[in-house]
């Protein structure tokens, strides 16, 4: 009964959130200076071929109508076709978000497969030199920008030691300082969040009845207080994987990987506005759903919202 | 040798001048400071005392339980091992299987995330090697035994259990192993009164059935008669009196136990007001030099205030020993109207 009605609950943020997030950008992009029409038309063009290009894109309606015709479109993910390349802007979205979405994916392994265990043995031998170890690396990952790690790791094992391959996705090689680079900085934000979480989970009088019961340390950690201690760490891993989305962007900049980032900023520096707004949406439709996903994962996994 | 035997058929659990201390970054302080109790087999032991007295400290110093920070001194004797010398490895072997622990707040000491049939399975299985079929029947017969549906609960997380419900769950994990010792550390206080007299009765029964000797630890003096056979009661980490349960209700030979009987609803005294023993516990770091109970004794002289009263036999009595330099003088129920 309860998960229904949680389902319910989520379901309609998710929907809100989205029609809050097309309204937004509508707006956005209308305020941004420069007319597109204009960049379309070129520095020669007259009077009239603009207001030719205005009416193909409909940006000489009233703000009201392209506002409706906007949400209307973008229920059926229809973003129009790119000012440019005339090709639909979803698939263009489409064909580059494997790439990203890959990126982020093998990073957001990366992350947790670092930071679990890290913020785990962090918890369990506190204010030991294993925790200082742990918190050593939280901060400084979490002090160095993601680009500039990246960039140094470029310099350092590309550039210099020529170990790994410079720019593109060709092979699983390629992927090894991107992901890298993109996973450092969640990491350590997950290790401080597992950290603490564990040494809450720690302290509750469950892990001393256990401890009671005669089992040995391990067994109390993984089998008793693990569970516990990574509910919460799944709502912020979800709001951690938007953060990946969005280091994707400059990352695949940096390592000139042909995903979404690249698609963006492109879109960005023509003025390309169906393409901003169908990839702004969609992106935070991603996020969303990742979102929604985790909170019902964790509806799940806690049997106190499960069943009460 | 022939003396030492005889001790330990006589003790499952033996307590000798134990004595924990904490030490802080500043200071060290002792709150258990040297206690000697025998808990003999199948019987119940109450230690009793107000909150700061050393009880839990005590009861959680036998399992190992205490933080990095206490250090202990004395022996605690299972048989003839000394419980605070052992190995971790070999402590754990005791712990959860030969002495296990009850303790005061059922919702707290559940794991949220796990079905009470796994809680109550788990013991069985690490300890006795069941497997997972097996400990969950065996699992569902505990249930049953502390009288709860083992067939619903086994199923059931702990939050879709009453407190009441939950420590019944507690004590059949704590009795999966037939443990020849129970710690019950407040095992009642968190509960209603009425459930409280129930899990006292199981707790009876577990005794009775299973020959568990039970260390029973409580702040209410007057709960325990009728289910303790023996009672000692601690301040300020000290036991100022042991007596056998049914001497000690008949006439205390302490002012402070004196007291504890006194500051209990009477139905016979309907109407009166409650004594309340003035002041509070002092303070570890300020011990006084004498008597710790000399501050809020109406019998205490310069004597008390002076020297530490030794636990002895009072002068007249065979079984019983009080800390109190006029043990002698604490007439039964003399002072409580006073």
């Amino acid at each position: 009964m309860a998960i229904i009605e949680l389902l319910l609950r989520r379901t309609a943020r998710l929907l809100l959130t989205v029609l809050l997030i097309t309204t937004i950008v509508f707006v956005t992009v209308r305020v941004i200076p420069g007319d597109p029409a204009l960049t379309i038309a070129g520095m020669e063009a007259t009077e009239q071929q603009v207001s030719a290009i205005r009416a193909r894109l409909g940006t000489d309606q009233p703000l009201g109508v392209q506002y409706v015709s906007w949400l209307r479109a973008s229920l059926r993910f229809d973003f129009g076709t790119s000012y440019f390349s005339n090709e639909r802007v979803i698939d263009l979205i489409l064909q580059r978000f494997p790439l990203t979405a890959m990126l982020a994916l093998l990073s957001f392994a990366l992350a947790l497969t670092l930071a679990i265990p890290i913020g785990v043995v962090a918890a369990v031998k506190r204010w030991t030199l294993w925790d200082g170890l742990g918190l050593l690396f939280a901060q400084v990952g979490m002090a160095i920008p993601g680009f500039w790690l990246a960039i140094m790791l470029l310099l350092l094992f590309s550039v210099q030691l020529g170990w790994l391959p410079l720019f593109g996705a060709d092979t699983p090689l390629h992927w090894v300082l991107p992901v890298i680079a993109l996973a450092t900085e969640r990491a350590a934000v997950l290790v401080r969040f597992v950290r603490s979480s564990m040494t809450e989970e720690l302290d509750k009088e469950y892990v001393l009845a256990a401890e009671a019961k005669g089992f040995p340390v391990w067994r109390v950690v993984l089998r008793h207080a693990l569970r516990n201690a990574l509910l919460p760490v799944i709502t912020v891993a979800g709001i951690q994987f938007g953060y990946l989305l969005g280091g994707a962007v400059i990352i695949e900049q940096v390592f000139s990987l042909p995903g979404l980032g690249r698609l963006f900023l492109s879109a960005i520096h023509g003025r390309d506005f169906p393409l901003i707004q169908g990839g702004v949406v969609f992106i935070a439709v991603v996020f969303s759903v990742i979102n929604f996903l985790a909170d019902v994962l964790y509806a799940v996994i806690n049997p106190r919202i499960r069943v009460g | 040798m022939e003396t030492e035997t005889r001790r330990s058929a006589h003790s499952v659990l033996r307590f000798e001048n134990l004595s924990v201390r904490f030490s802080g970054r500043r200071s060290v302080v002792t709150v258990v400071r040297g206690v000697d109790l025998v808990l003999r087999p199948a019987s119940v032991h109450a230690l009793v005392g107000e909150s700061g007295a050393g009880k839990t400290v005590s009861a959680k110093a036998v399992l190992g339980l205490l933080p990095r920070s206490a250090e202990t001194g004395g022996r605690i004797l299972y048989h003839d091992a000394d419980l605070l010398s052992l190995s971790d490895r070999s402590l754990r072997a005791i712990r959860g299987k030969r002495i296990t622990m009850v303790f005061q707040q059922p919702d707290k000491h559940l794991n949220p995330s796990m079905r009470i049939g796994a809680q109550v399975a788990e013991v069985l299985r690490y300890h006795n090697g069941l497997g997972r079929h097996e400990a969950l029947l065996e699992a569902r017969g505990l249930l049953d035994m502390v009288e709860l549906n083992g067939r619903e609960v086994l199923r059931a997380f702990p939050h879709e259990l009453s407190g009441g419900m939950k420590q019944r769950v507690a004590i059949a994990s704590a009795i999966a192993c037939r443990p020849e010792v129970l710690i019950a550390d407040e095992p009642t206080t968190a509960l209603d009164a009425s459930i409280q007299a129930q899990i006292l009765a199981l707790l009876d029964r577990v005794r009775h059935e299973l020959g568990t000797a039970i260390l029973f630890i409580s702040h209410d003096l007057p709960l325990v008669r009728g289910f303790a056979d023996d009672v000692s009661v601690l301040y300020a980490g000290r036991i100022v009196e042991q007596a056998a349960s049914r001497e000690l209700f008949e006439c205390a030979s302490h002012p402070y136990t004196d007291r504890l009987i006194a500051a209990t609803p009477d139905p016979a005294r309907r109407g009166q007001r409650l004594a309340a023993i003035p002041g509070g516990v002092p303070d570890p770091e300020e011990m006084p030099a004498g008597c710790a109970f000399a501050p809020r004794c109406p019998m205490a002289t310069d004597l008390c205030r002076r020297e530490l009263p030794l636990l002895r036999v009072p002068a007249g009595t065979l079984q019983r020993l009080s800390a109190c330099h006029f043990a002698e003088d604490v007439a039964c129920g003399s002072l409580a109207d006073g």
